[in-house]
C-alpha cells in the first residue's frame, strides 16, 4: 500500500501543475530596455522617400473575354480568329451555299455606341499565335488587302452581328483541314477603321463564343457545318501614357505602375505587424469604358528595371470613407515590407489593372509628387525589439 | 525499488509542469534554490550539520559519510503564492533534484555521491496592453527555464568524527525570455521574439563536519565562486516563415555560496538545528555588465527534530516517525526599486518509514513577503515539499 502513496502523489502533482492565466501584476518590474510595444511607420507623416512611374508592358490578349475591334478616342484595337476544327472532313466536296460568322456583343464600347459600325473581315496569311500576338507582330503579318467580307451596323449591349465570309476562303480552311494542314489555316482579321468607335465582341473565353455557319450542297441535300475549336485574341494600340504625372494603369495596351517606399526609417529586422497601402485615384484621367472596377492589383516587385507580375497579388477594395481612395492590405504586402526589412532587397510594388488582359481602360493615381492627401501612402505596424 | 525507480523517472514528467513563478524570477539566473530536502525544510532549511543515513545534504558532501548503503533521494514541491496587488494567484510545482549516494569503503566511510539539482529557476508570465493608433494589443512577457547542475564527488572520514567531501559541479541550463504581442484585429500578424541564454560552466563544492564534541556537529560547505560561459540568443519569429537568430557570447558569474551549520541533539530524541548562509552577487556580472538590482543574499534558519516515540516498545511504524518544526529568514539577491525584500517562513513536516530502510518525508511552510507599498504588493506562499529517500544494501558486504 505505502509503495503506491508515492506515484499517486506524483500523479496529483501532474493534474495540480498548472498554469494560472497570467495578468499584470509585475509588468513594472520588466526592465525598460526589455519593453515592447507595437510601433507605426507612415510614409506620409514620416516624410518617407516615395517614387512612383508608370511603365510599358507587352500584354497578350488570349485570355480575354472580350475581343474588341474599331478606333476611337485615340484607341485602335483589332482581333483575330481561327477555327481548329469544323465539324467535317468535306473538302473539296459539295458547294458551298453560305460561310457565317456571327460575334456577340460585350457590353462595353469606346464612343457613341449608337453609331453604325462598318466591320471588315480580312485573310490572314501568315502565322500567328494568340499567346505571343503584340501590336509590332500584328503589324508584321501577311493579310490580305481585300477584305472577305463586312457588314456594316449599330449594335446594342446584348446583340449579335453575322458577317458573311467569302466562300473560297471558307473552302481553302476546308481543304487544308481535310489534308491534315490545319496549323496553315491562319483565320481571319477582324477590324472596324474609320474612327466610328470601338466594340467589344465576346471572345472563346466568353459566355457565347463566335460561331462559323457554312451551309453545303451535297447530293443529299443541303448540309450545315459548324466551326469547332476557335482560336482568337485582339490587340490594342493608343496613346502613351508613360511620360504623364501619376501612375497610369492601363488595360490592354498595358501599363503598370511602379511605386518604391523608403522604409529605412523602420528599425532593421523587426517584427512587421501589419501593412496598409493607399492610393487616391484621379478621376479626371480615369475611365470605365469596360467593367470599370474600382480596384488594382498590386504585387511585390523583385527586379526594380521592370514591372513583372511575380507571385500573389492583393487586390485592393475602396475606403469606405473615401471613394477615390483605395486600400490593400495582405499577407502579400506584409511579407513585402518584412523582406524589406531583413535587408533582402526592396524593389518596391507593382500595380496593375484587374482587366489588364482585356479592358482598353485606364486609372490613374496620384504619384509621390502630389500633395501628402493624396499621394501614395505606405503605413506599416511592426513591434520593437527587446 | 525497481518500482520506485520507475516512478523517479515518470515523474520527471512533471519537469514539464514546471512553471508560474513572479516576475522577480526575471532577474538575475532566476529564483535561487535553497537546495533543501523535506526534512531540510521542516527543520527551517538547515542543511550543511543535519546528518543522517537516510536524508542527504543538497549543500554538505561530508554529510555523506553517514550513508550506510547505497542512497537515492529524491523530492519534488508544490507552491502556492497568493499576491496582494491582484486577484491572481500562482501555483507550481517542481522537481527538486536526484541524490545518489553509494558506500565504497567502510574503514574510512568512503562514499561516492552524484546529484542532478536544480540551482536556479525562471518562471513568470505577465501582460499589459497597450494600443497603437488605435489598434489595440496585448503584450505578453514570459520567462522559463533554469540553471541546473550535476555533481560528482567523494566523501571521507579520515580522522575520527572529521568528515571531509569534495564534489564536482557541472553547471548548465538555459533560461528563455519571450516577448508575445497579440492584436485584437486578427488581420495583424503576432509577433514572438525570444531570447535564450544558455549557460555552462563548472564548479566545485567542498564540505567539513564534525561531530566530536558530544551531541554536537558543526558543518560548513563553500562552493567558490565560478563563472559559467554563457551566449545569448534572440530569436525573431516572421510572417515569411524565416526567422533571424543573432547572438552574442559572455559569461555569467556564480558567486561563492556559503553555509555554516550546527546541531545539538537534546535529548535521545530531541534534535536542536540552526543555520546561516550567503551569496553576494552585488558585485556578479552578466555579460560584462552588473546588474544593479542584484544584491547579497542570506538566510538564516532554525528548526527541531523529534522523535517522541523513539525505542519504545510497541511503536514500531511510529518508533521511527519524526515530527519537525522550524522558522527561516531568507534575504533574495533581487532587491527592486533599491529595497531587498525579506521572506519568513514558519516550517513544519514529518519523516516516516515506507518499509525496509526507506523513508519519505513531507515538509510543510507559510511564508509571507513584501508590503503592500511594494511593486507586488505583499505574497503569502504556501508550500509543500515532498522527498523520498530509498536504499539498497548493494555493494555492502554483510558480516556473519
Amino acid at each position: 500500500m505505502r509503495i503506491f502513496i508515492f506515484p499517486l502523489i506524483v500523479l496529483s502533482i501532474l493534474l495540480t501543475a498548472c498554469q494560472n492565466e497570467p495578468d499584470p501584476t509585475g509588468i513594472g518590474l520588466i526592465p525598460e530596455g526589455d519593453l515592447v510595444d507595437a510601433r507605426r511607420f507612415d510614409s506620409v507623416r514620416d516624410s518617407g522617400t516615395v517614387r512612383s512611374s508608370t511603365a510599358f508592358v507587352e500584354v497578350t490578349g488570349e485570355t480575354s473575354p472580350a475581343l474588341s475591334v474599331g478606333e476611337a478616342e485615340g484607341y485602335r484595337a483589332r482581333s483575330l480568329i481561327r477555327w481548329f476544327t469544323i465539324a467535317d472532313t468535306i473538302g473539296q466536296g459539295g458547294r458551298i451555299v453560305s460561310a457565317t460568322m456571327r460575334l456577340h456583343t460585350a457590353p462595353y464600347h469606346i464612343g457613341d455606341a449608337s453609331t453604325p459600325l462598318t466591320i471588315e473581315v480580312r485573310e490572314v496569311k501568315s502565322f500567328w499565335s494568340s499567346f505571343t500576338l503584340t501590336s509590332d507582330s500584328l503589324d508584321a503579318l501577311d493579310i490580305a488587302t481585300e477584305p472577305s467580307g463586312s457588314v456594316t451596323a449599330a449594335l446594342g449591349d446584348d446583340d449579335s452581328i453575322d458577317i458573311a465570309i467569302d466562300t473560297a476562303l471558307v473552302r481553302s480552311w476546308l481543304v487544308k483541314l481535310d489534308s491534315g494542314l490545319f496549323y496553315e489555316n491562319y483565320g481571319v482579321l477582324i477590324e472596324a477603321p474609320g474612327g466610328g468607335g470601338i466594340r467589344a465582341f465576346q471572345s472563346a473565353e466568353g459566355s457565347q463564343p463566335p460561331e462559323l455557319t457554312i451551309v453545303i450542297e451535297t447530293a443529299s441535300g443541303l448540309d450545315t457545318i459548324r466551326g469547332g475549336t476557335i482560336e482568337d485574341t485582339y490587340v490594342a494600340t493608343g496613346p502613351d501614357v508613360t511620360g504623364e504625372s501619376g501612375i497610369t494603369v492601363h488595360g490592354a495596351l498595358a501599363t503598370r505602375g511602379k511605386l518604391f517606399f523608403d522604409i529605412s526609417g523602420i528599425p532593421p529586422a523587426s517584427i512587421i505587424n501589419h501593412v496598409s497601402l493607399s492610393v487616391t485615384i484621379d478621376r479626371s484621367r480615369t475611365t470605365d469604358h469596360y467593367s470599370g472596377r474600382d480596384s488594382v492589383l498590386v504585387y511585390q516587385n523583385f527586379d526594380s528595371t521592370t514591372a513583372e507580375t511575380l507571385g500573389t497579388a492583393v487586390l485592393t477594395r475602396v475606403d469606405g470613407d473615401n471613394p477615390d481612395r483605395l486600400l490593400a492590405e495582405g499577407t502579400m504586402l506584409l511579407r513585402a515590407v518584412q523582406t524589406w526589412v531583413n535587408g533582402k532587397g526592396n524593389h518596391g510594388l507593382v500595380l496593375s489593372h484587374v482587366g489588364e488582359a482585356s479592358d482598353i481602360d485606364r486609372m490613374t493615381f496620384f504619384g509621390a509628387e502630389a500633395d501628402s492627401t493624396r499621394r501614395p501612402r505606405l503605413v506599416v505596424t511592426y513591434t520593437s525589439k527587446p | 525499488m525497481k518500482r520506485t525507480l520507475i516512478v523517479f523517472l515518470f515523474s520527471f514528467s512533471v519537469v514539464s509542469a514546471q512553471n508560474g513563478g513572479t516576475i522577480e524570477s526575471r532577474y538575475g539566473i532566476g529564483e535561487l534554490d535553497l537546495m533543501s530536502t523535506a526534512r531540510q525544510r521542516a527543520l527551517g532549511t538547515v542543511t550543511s550539520a543535519v546528518p543522517t543515513a537516510s536524508d542527504l545534504s543538497l549543500t554538505n558532501p561530508a554529510s555523506w559519510t553517514s550513508v550506510s548503503e547505497l542512497r537515492l533521494q529524491g523530492g519534488f514541491s508544490l507552491e502556492h503564492i497568493a499576491v496582494s496587488r491582484s486577484d491572481a494567484s500562482i501555483t507550481n510545482s517542481a522537481i527538486k533534484g536526484f541524490q545518489f549516494v553509494m558506500p565504497i569503503e567502510e574503514s574510512w566511510r568512503l562514499r561516492l555521491g552524484t546529484a542532478l539539482l536544480p540551482v536556479s529557476r525562471s518562471s513568470y508570465k505577465t501582460l499589459t496592453e497597450g494600443s497603437v493608433e488605435g489598434e489595440q494589443y496585448t503584450g505578453t512577457y514570459q520567462g522559463s527555464g533554469g540553471v541546473s547542475l550535476f555533481r560528482a564527488g567523494l566523501a571521507i572520514e579520515p580522522l575520527p568524527h572529521v568528515k571531509v567531501g569534495a564534489a564536482y559541479q557541472y553547471f548548465f541550463g538555459t533560461i528563455e525570455q519571450d516577448w508575445e504581442l497579440q492584436f485584437e484585429n486578427g488581420l495583424y500578424f503576432p509577433s514572438r521574439q525570444t531570447r535564450a541564454t544558455r549557460h555552462s560552466g563548472s564548479g566545485l563544492v567542498l564540505g567539513l563536519l564534525y561531530d566530536g564534541i558530544r551531541d554536537f556537529a558543526l558543518g560548513v560547505s563553500i562552493q567558490p565562486a565560478a563563472e559559467l560561459s554563457a551566449s545569448r540568443n534572440l530569436l525573431l519569429q516572421y510572417s515569411t516563415e524565416d526567422s533571424i537568430l543573432s547572438g552574442t557570447s559572455g559569461t555569467q558569474d556564480m558567486p561563492m555560496l556559503l553555509h555554516v551549520g550546527a546541531s545539538w541533539q537534546m535529548t535521545e530524541k530531541l534534535l536542536l538545528a540552526a543555520e546561516y548562509s550567503m551569496q553576494d552577487w552585488t558585485d556578479a556580472t552578466v555579460f560584462d555588465r552588473k546588474q544593479n538590482v542584484l544584491g547579497s543574499s542570506y538566510k538564516v534558519g532554525v528548526g527541531a527534530e523529534w522523535y517522541p516515540y523513539k525505542d519504545e516498545l510497541g511503536y514500531r511504524t511510529l518508533g521511527r516517525t519524526a515530527f519537525r518544526l522550524g522558522f527561516y529568514m531568507n534575504q533574495p539577491y533581487l532587491s527592486v526599486s533599491d529595497e531587498a525584500t525579506s521572506e519568513y517562513f514558519i516550517t513544519t513536516g514529518i519523516g516516516f518509514p515506507i518499509f525496509a530502510s526507506n523513508r519519505g518525508d513531507i515538509a510543510l511552510e507559510y511564508g509571507w513577503r513584501g508590503a503592500e507599498s511594494d511593486l507586488l504588493g505583499s505574497q503569502s506562499i504556501i508550500r509543500a515539499t515532498f522527498s523520498i529517500s530509498v536504499g539498497e544494501s548493494w555493494f555492502v558486504r554483510k558480516r556473519d
